[in-house]
């Protein structure tokens, strides 16, 4: 089961539409858990116990919060260092169950590594864990929870099904986005019918969606790994050309699954937070992350770049270096601090493998950087008088995020640290660009490929500076005339089934080609 | 009223798109089942530039047929017209689909069948991974066939294009000089094992002959050497069902000797495939075979057939 | 007030504080700015601010954050 199949959005979907539509209001909150719990069984099996035991779980560990500040003896100071406690606890557990399927064998091996620098013989047998669908997510969403009750930003929710039905909607679950107890919790549970508008345009968005994952980004899936797999016997222009094909893959399947998934929520009535907004379009890497996954880094940001940064220790040593070496130095070393753990935890969130560590790391030193030069740069700007709001000025940042972000990209999907460097040091030192030309219809593409991929992105590409205008696409297409609008309609439903990457007739495609 | 409205055109709406897709699904289907829709259409139209009833012998299969049976050099030994058929990874559903529209243009004498594909997936498999897919593509082929819209863009690919004549020029044999080795020891120990064909295979098998019965052609099961994928209880397995429907069988792995291959020098990946060096000693064997056994026309004085010895000249082959 | 729009004005200069109500929302204000403002305030006025108070309805407007400085005063 998988957003983008049939299985979901022509069936699974449907079907639990049809249901929750029939069933009265009030119980409607209760199809809709049966549903999640349906889905997350399908995917993961009996491992849906784990769902069960986090829901009960963040459920409790709200309510001991609630019943530690009703019942204080103390208060102040001495009433947050109970809640602390837990919330320690909480969080610990979270993360506990989280680590422990996800990253103890990464330790394992890590440990094994650094024992044998030392000449020590420890050999690590992987253990292999059932790990459930969606840990990554819904770890992060109980967390927010437990945080914002503990900060008093959010009442302790007493109504279980609320908690369940907020860590398990059944879109969200395999990729987020990462929803606030805030902004989903009610609407989960209102069980509001299904409007035919809202059936409409969510519908409108899941062809959307599927038309960035299916007729882009699995067309260029075979190139993509052929090049990661192979770059060794390729030429830099090759692997430069499958690098930016990742990108490109990356984001039109990340953000068209997410389509299909925010659609989904909206026919249920439930509004779920945006994650991309044109990341193509940012001008610096700070604000590549604030237009891609954005629940992620509106996470980290809330959740462990304030928390560091103004964290008594850090505030300290801030207080000291500002001291012995003034404020232009002090203002940036919380920020310095809370953003190292920040792209930790980015990187690690991702997979315990050194290449997103890697990737974290190499977003944090970005972003240091442009926070320490972004006064010297300001001031540059205005001795040279360069205006940085001008065409000239953004056409240049966009080349250099151009860069930026495929060089990211590459470490991120790079098989190891070392292929990843090995593959840059080939695009620097070996670039021919009459290789690719010369290969460009023998890289597990043809011609119709190509075209189909050229054309997609122009699409994708129009569709997003009219986002970037704040155009209400689907509201203008609904005012069009009726022809108009249901050609349109029906050439995009089209132009999904027949371009699409998909079917026996793509597997085929790729075993032509992996014969040569 | 608004909400009659609203569903009677959402209705009409998705009527609308059934019917599309109905049409769609009339204009895309090839008849019968298919798996690789791409291979097929581009073997047949190649093929059916043959002028009419002008090949003799067509041999059919997966990749060891193009790699090892060189029609032009049996036209140079033997007189013999033969075009291969055969495409990569092909499983039966395919070589049904291809026969039936090669003898829409062609009446030949006999069907050479490869037997490699035997032992393959013979239909197409449902789609575990998306049922849903898979059951509406039953009543909608258009979804399993949706990718021939490709074939139209093969044009803008002269590369391909140059590659496709050139091996139509050859008559389906795709000529390949690549060496490695196979360096294994003897594949063929006489044993009483019995490998089963692949699931569905035995249907399309027994189509194929009734095809062929039907249009007076004689079906001819052939092994070529390729110690890589053939084993005796393969060998077995062929026999039996050669021996039931009284079809000829001939398998060439019993014969490396007399064809005299070096498995040093004749295959180009490690005893899978022959390379052309290979295919020069099986073709010479085996048209001689064809010519000791069957009863075909010599057509090398023939008028009609002068383009043979032109296609000779340009095909860039010294046999 | 006065010192608080002095302190926003030394942190990013050019933006009209004391109307404007968009100061996260319209990211006007980064989280890096916000880090700095928070450091400023808690010297110049002597209030400890919590992750808690970090969300856009505190920080949006000049007002906003004199009333989170006030209560924030009140309860020290």
């Amino acid at each position: 089961m998988s957003y983008h199949l049939m299985d979901y959005f022509a069936f699974f979907l449907p079907v639990v539409l049809i249901i929750y539509q029939l069933v009265p209001q009030r119980f409607r909150p209760v199809a809709l858990l049966m549903a999640n719990y349906a889905f997350f069984y399908m995917i993961s099996g009996p491992l849906v116990v784990y769902m069960l035991f986090s829901t009960i779980f963040t459920h409790y560990i709200g309510l001991w919060l609630e019943n530690v500040s009703l019942t204080a003896e103390v208060e102040g100071k001495a009433l947050i260092m109970k809640k602390r406690k837990v919330l320690v606890f909480g969080i610990a557990i979270s993360l506990g169950i989280l680590g422990v399927l996800k990253y103890f064998n990464f330790f394992g091996q890590t440990v094994a590594d650094v024992l044998a620098l030392f000449q020590v013989n420890f050999v690590y047998e992987p253990i292999r864990f059932m790990v459930p669908i969606g840990i990554s997510f819904y770890t992060l969403q109980m967390i927010s929870y437990i945080t914002d009750v503990y900060r008093g930003t959010q009442k302790a929710e007493h109504n279980l099904l609320k908690i369940a039905l907020y860590l398990s909607f059944f879109p969200t679950i395999m990729e987020g986005p990462i929803c606030r107890y805030a902004q989903v919790g009610e609407e989960l549970y209102a069980g509001r019918s299904i409007t035919f508008e809202n059936l409409k345009f969510g519908y409108q968005r899941i062809v959307w969606g599927l038309f960035k994952k299916i007729v882009i980004a699995d067309r260029l899936y075979a190139t993509v790994s052929h090049v990661f797999d192979n770059y060794r016997d390729l030429d830099g222009s090759v692997i430069a050309f499958g690098v930016v094909c990742y990108t490109v893959q990356l984001y039109m399947e990340f953000s068209g699954c997410m389509d299909i998934i925010i659609a989904s929520g909206e026919i249920f009535g439930v509004k779920l937070p945006e994650n991309f907004r044109q990341p193509f379009a940012a001008k610096d890497a700070s604000e590549f992350w604030r237009r891609w996954h954005i629940t992620l880094g509106t996470f980290f940001k809330d959740y462990i770049f304030y928390s560091i940064s103004l964290a008594k220790p850090v505030k300290n040593l801030a207080k000291k270096v500002k001291e012995k070496l003034g404020r232009n130095v002090s203002k940036f070393v919380g920020p310095t601090i809370a953003l190292f753990g920040v792209w930790s935890c980015n990187g690690l969130w991702h997979g315990a493998n050194w290449t997103f560590i890697f990737y974290g790391m190499y977003y944090f030193v970005l972003i240091f950087i442009e926070n320490i030069t972004e006064e010297p740069v300001q001031k540059l700007a205005q001795k040279w008088n360069i205006n940085r709001e001008s065409s000239g000025y953004r056409m240049f940042q966009a080349i250099k995020m151009f860069f930026i972000i495929n060089i990211g990209e590459l470490f991120f999907r790079a098989n190891t640290l070392q292929d990843g460097f090995a593959m840059l040091g080939k695009i620097v030192t070996d670039f021919h660009i009459s290789e690719l030309l010369g290969k460009l219809s023998s890289l597990k593409m043809d011609v119709a490929d190509l075209v189909v991929v050229a054309i997609g992105i122009v699409v994708v590409a129009i569709v997003g500076s009219l986002h970037e205008r704040e155009t209400k696409i689907r509201e203008e297409i609904a005012k069009w005339v009726l022809p108009v609008r249901w050609g349109m309609w029906y050439a995009a439903i089209l132009a999904v089934i027949m371009l699409g990457a998909y079917g026996t007739g793509y597997s085929i495609v790729e075993m032509i080609y992996a014969g040569y | 009223m608004d909400r009659v409205k609203k569903i009677a055109g959402g209705t009409i709406f998705l009527s609308g798109l059934v019917l599309i897709l109905i049409l769609l699904s009339a204009l895309m289907t090839p008849r019968g089942e298919v798996y690789n829709i791409i291979d097929v259409e581009k073997k047949t139209s190649y093929f059916s530039k043959e002028a009419k009833d002008t090949i003799d012998v067509i041999i059919i299969g997966d990749s060891e047929t193009y790699s090892a049976f060189n029609p032009l050099q049996m036209w140079k030994e033997q007189g013999i017209t033969s075009y291969v058929c055969g495409t990569h990874a092909q499983r039966l559903c395919d070589t049904l689909s291809i026969l039936e529209t090669s003898l829409e243009t062609q009446s030949p004498e006999l069907v050479v069948l490869e037997t490699n594909c035997l032992f393959r997936y013979a239909g197409v498999k449902p789609e575990l991974s998306d049922r849903t897919l898979y059951e509406v593509s039953q009543y909608l082929p258009v979804f399993k066939y949706h990718n021939r819209w490709k074939q139209a863009f093969s044009v803008m690919n002269p590369t391909e294009q140059k590659k496709l004549e050139k091996e139509h020029l050859r008559k389906g044999f795709k000529l390949r000089t690549d060496v490695v080795p196979y360096t294994g020891g003897e594949w063929m120990n006489e044993s009483d094992k019995r490998k089963a064909f692949g699931e569905k295979a035995e249907e399309y098998l027994t189509k194929i002959y009734e095809l062929c019965k039907k249009q007076d052609i004689e079906l001819v099961l052939v092994t070529t050497p390729a110690p890589d994928n053939w084993t005796y209880a393969k060998h077995n397995s062929v026999s039996d069902w050669a021996d039931e429907n009284d079809v000829k069988y001939l398998d060439m792995n019993l014969n490396v000797n007399e064809i005299q291959i070096d498995w040093a020098k004749d295959t180009r990946d490690g005893g899978d495939h022959l390379n052309f060096t290979g295919a020069k000693k099986l073709t010479a064997y085996f048209g001689s075979y064809l010519k000791d056994n069957f009863d075909l026309t010599d057509h090398r004085q023939d008028e009609i057939y002068s383009s043979w010895n032109e296609d000779l000249k340009n095909c860039g082959m010294k046999f | 007030m006065n010192e608080l729009l002095e302190i926003l004005e030394e942190i990013q200069p050019g933006v009209d504080y004391e109307n404007c109500t968009t100061l996260i929302d319209d990211h006007i204000l980064d989280s890096f700015s916000i880090l700095s403002l928070v450091s400023e305030i808690e010297d110049a006025f002597d209030i400890e601010v919590l992750p808690a108070e970090l969300i856009p309805e505190n920080f949006n407007s000049a007002e906003s954050l004199w009333n989170m400085i006030l209560r924030l005063r009140g309860e020290a």
